[in-house]
């Protein structure tokens, strides 16, 4: 019997949405049954973890603030959920996502010299689609990320994009294995690329900057105290727009802010460097002490 | 508009099936307007220069028929100074002025001539070089002037080709638009498989690999020479996917309506020599130069010399064409030097070859040293100047032994099935090995294939909407 077309058309459409719900069972146990790497890790700090300290940023958040340190110092338990490639509208899902299941006493929010500036072309909300049944994603989010993006997470496999073997090869081991289960990596000492970038024309977000008024407030509302800083940078920073406009809000809000660009309230030299944007391992530490004397 | 993108993805259906419900009376007018919508999707105001030089060159078509003698000439002067002279404000112009203020400041003088803070319009070379074949072609009296702007205006503006080619020839696309293109299933099944391989390549082998090759080109100064080669290894199999991986894209975009778009790309990675990887290495762009430079200055119907000088010209202007940059300019010098030199102990050696070395293992030996050759170059073509591409070469052969940076394994493995299977895609069509498993005869192997490669697509794929390389030039 010779098939039309059309028909074949319908076929092959069938066993893509076969296939498509079979990987999403697949994954959706693989993810509940990982034990360590970074699906763990996010599992963990999301759902599980319930710290009362919790660092929220980008990479720098990530490489900058030593979890122990500040765990040290207040005795209170501390996650960082700094993470790579990401920022405002990220950590503000993340946050949001933390209320659902428990308020924590203290937020630190570290913004870059960039921070609300329209996003870049990469997903930086990929790593909570594995979870996108719990965390606390609305359409409006992900219209952000494209006008599509909602439709997109129909599919079960780009939901899991790139995700695969990593879930199925952490399902072995066990929690010990994971990189950092408080989130924060230090750096190592050698030295990459010192690249000087100016952020004095990065275009202005407004999308973005309401994330971090919203943010504002839904501290405001829990009661929790929020630290804002501006961890250290190689280069002299240029002000663009957002950093000047989170400062003033801080201000009226009366929020503290705690500025370390172009070295203003201590020094750090070039060793202290793993590249322009990131302190190495001995540089966080010198300046989590830093931040943790100044924190009022 | 980008092909990988979520709004093609709507775009194209709609296009294609819009088109087949009109009348042929109506077709060109909604190809035209759906390729307008295409190229307005980048930077809106643009397309009043591709349409200015779409008029200017519809004109000069239609009187150089009329004309004879000094006054055609004349016509084809104002056509090449329009479209050459576009390329010249737009991408060229700044280069120029840069060596002029650095030749000035040299000689001490105060005078420095202003930038021009302006944007190069998407594919400009392309449809440049495109509208340019049309009225040399018709000055040549080797094609009818069109006299239906509409059609002519497709011709240059066809959005599957509009921005990254295959530059299209008037003798090879013109009459296609007369045509009346009647609903054909195969071409429906034929487009949709070329253009489901040309997103495999580009978006799970190049744009993978391209994250790779980023890191370690933009922080050479503290990579490792071990890390610059594979870099520089995967930068070659990287602008491979992403450039064929978009001409398969247009050629089956174009092939789902009936039309034919030249084959840019013929396995040019299992060429034997240089030369051969040229005949397979963006076709369309080789073969305008072939016609419409190498050929008018005398081709090889000249002395040795005067051979090797127009081999030479075609290559930096090959170089040049893709954008104003020294780094081109000596991608291009040293493919003509390589060319040259294969040309020359081709003649030397003509008759012996076979009787030194057992075929396979010469053929062999060639590939590898080619594409060792054609990896070299692409240093330069990569590298942002001349000074980081020297740098990076004196690392690969000073510092091999470096640590190896190495992403994830997951990633690594990723990447190096990602290029195996489109090698052995290669290999198999270049020896005819009917293993071509999206044109199968059993339904259930088609069908699983096509499946396989989307599902793969959207768990390994980096979908990201990234540019495509041959974009920029």
């Amino acid at each position: 019997m010779k098939l039309s077309f059309w028909t074949k058309l319908i076929i092959c459409f069938l066993m893509l949405f076969a296939a498509d719900k079979l990987i999403g069972v697949i994954m959706n146990y693989a993810v509940m049954h990982v034990k360590n790497g970074s699906i763990y890790e996010m599992k963990y700090k999301l759902f599980e973890a319930r710290p009362s300290i919790i660092i929220l940023g980008s990479s720098r958040a990530n490489h900058h603030y030593n979890t122990h340190l500040i765990e040290e110092k207040f005795q209170k338990k501390t996650i960082n959920y700094g993470q790579d490639g990401t920022g405002i509208l990220y950590y503000f899902l993340v946050l949001k996502t933390l209320m659902k299941y428990h308020k924590p006493d203290m937020v630190i929010v570290d913004v870059k010299p960039d921070e609300f500036a329209p996003l870049p072309n990469f997903n930086p909300l990929s790593t909570l689609y594995p979870f996108i049944d719990k965390v606390a994603i609305e359409t409006r989010d992900l219209e952000q990320i494209s006008p599509y993006e909602n439709l997109q997470l129909k599919s079960n496999a780009y939901r899991f994009n790139n995700q695969v073997i990593e879930t199925f090869s952490s399902m072995r081991g066990s929690k010990e294995d994971t990189q950092s289960i408080t989130g924060y990596l230090p750096l190592p000492a050698e030295k990459r690329s010192l690249k000087k970038i100016d952020y004095s024309n990065t275009q202005f977000e407004s999308s973005m900057f309401s994330y971090f008024l919203q943010l504002i407030e839904l501290c405001k509302k829990n009661n929790i105290k929020l630290v804002l800083c501006a961890s250290p940078y190689y280069y002299n920073v240029m002000y663009d727009k957002s950093i000047k406009e989170a400062e003033q809000v801080c201000k009226k809000e009366n929020i503290q802010f705690l500025n370390y660009f172009n070295n203003r309230l201590h020094y750090f030299p070039e060793e202290l460097f793993r590249d322009e944007g990131h302190l190495n391992g001995e540089g966080a530490d010198i300046f989590t002490k830093d931040f943790l004397s100044r924190i009022q | 508009m980008l092909f990988n993108s979520f709004d093609f993805l709507i775009f194209f259906p709609l296009v294609t099936v819009v088109y087949y419900f009109l009348s042929q009376k109506f077709r060109w007018l909604w190809l035209l307007a759906a390729s307008c919508y295409f190229y307005m999707f980048f930077k809106p105001i643009y397309i009043l220069i591709l349409g200015g030089t779409i008029v200017i060159d519809y004109f000069v078509g239609i009187y150089l028929e009329k004309f004879s003698g000094a006054q055609k000439k004349l016509l084809l002067i104002v056509s090449i100074i329009a479209n050459v002279g576009v390329l010249a404000v737009f991408k060229y112009y700044n280069f120029f002025i840069e060596n002029t203020n650095g030749f000035l400041s040299l000689s001490n003088h105060q005078l420095q001539f202003p930038y021009l803070n302006i944007l190069l319009p998407i594919g400009l070379s392309f449809h440049t070089f495109q509208a340019m074949s049309y009225t040399i072609e018709v000055y040549r009296v080797r094609q009818k002037p069109e006299k239906h702007f509409g059609i002519y205006a497709l011709y240059v503006m066809f959005y599957p080709q509009l921005v990254a080619g295959p530059i299209e020839r008037p003798q090879h696309m013109l009459h296609q638009f007369h045509e009346k293109k009647a609903f054909n299933e195969s071409n429906l099944a034929y487009g949709l498989k070329l253009m489901l391989w040309g997103f495999f390549k580009k978006i799970f082998v190049a744009d993978r690999l391209a994250v790779y090759v980023g890191t370690a080109y933009s922080g050479y100064t503290h990579e490792t020479g071990s890390t610059l080669l594979l870099a520089t290894f995967f930068f070659a199999i990287q602008i491979y996917c992403d450039f064929s991986g978009y001409s398969d894209i247009a050629r089956g975009a174009a092939k789902t309506m009936g039309y034919d778009l030249m084959i840019n790309f013929r396995r040019p990675y299992l060429a034997g020599n240089i030369s051969d990887f040229w005949r397979r290495w963006h076709i369309s762009l080789s073969t305008w130069f072939r016609d419409f430079v190498y050929f008018p200055l005398g081709g090889n119907h000249t002395n040795t010399l005067k051979w090797c000088f127009n081999l030479m010209i075609v290559f930096l202007l090959s170089g040049i064409w893709h954008g104003a940059n020294y780094t081109f300019v000596f991608w291009g010098f040293l493919h003509g030097s390589f060319v040259v030199v294969h040309k020359l102990s081709q003649r030397w050696h003509t008759g012996n070859q076979k009787k030194l070395y057992p075929y396979g293992a010469f053929k062999f030996a060639g590939i590898v040293l080619n594409f060792a050759l054609v990896t070299f170059a692409w240093i330069f073509f990569r590298a942002e100047n001349m000074q980081q591409a020297w740098d990076i070469i004196e690392k690969i052969f000073t510092n091999i032994n470096g640590e190896l940076y190495f992403k994830t394994t997951t990633w690594m493995l990723v990447s190096l099935a990602g290029i195996f299977i489109v090698l052995m895609a290669d290999i198999f069509e270049e020896y005819g090995l009917n293993v071509q498993l999206l044109h199968h005869k059993h339904l259930a192997v088609r069908l699983i294939t096509v499946s396989t490669i989307i599902i793969s697509i959207l768990l390994f794929g980096t979908l990201r909407n990234t540019s495509f390389i041959y974009f920029q030039f």
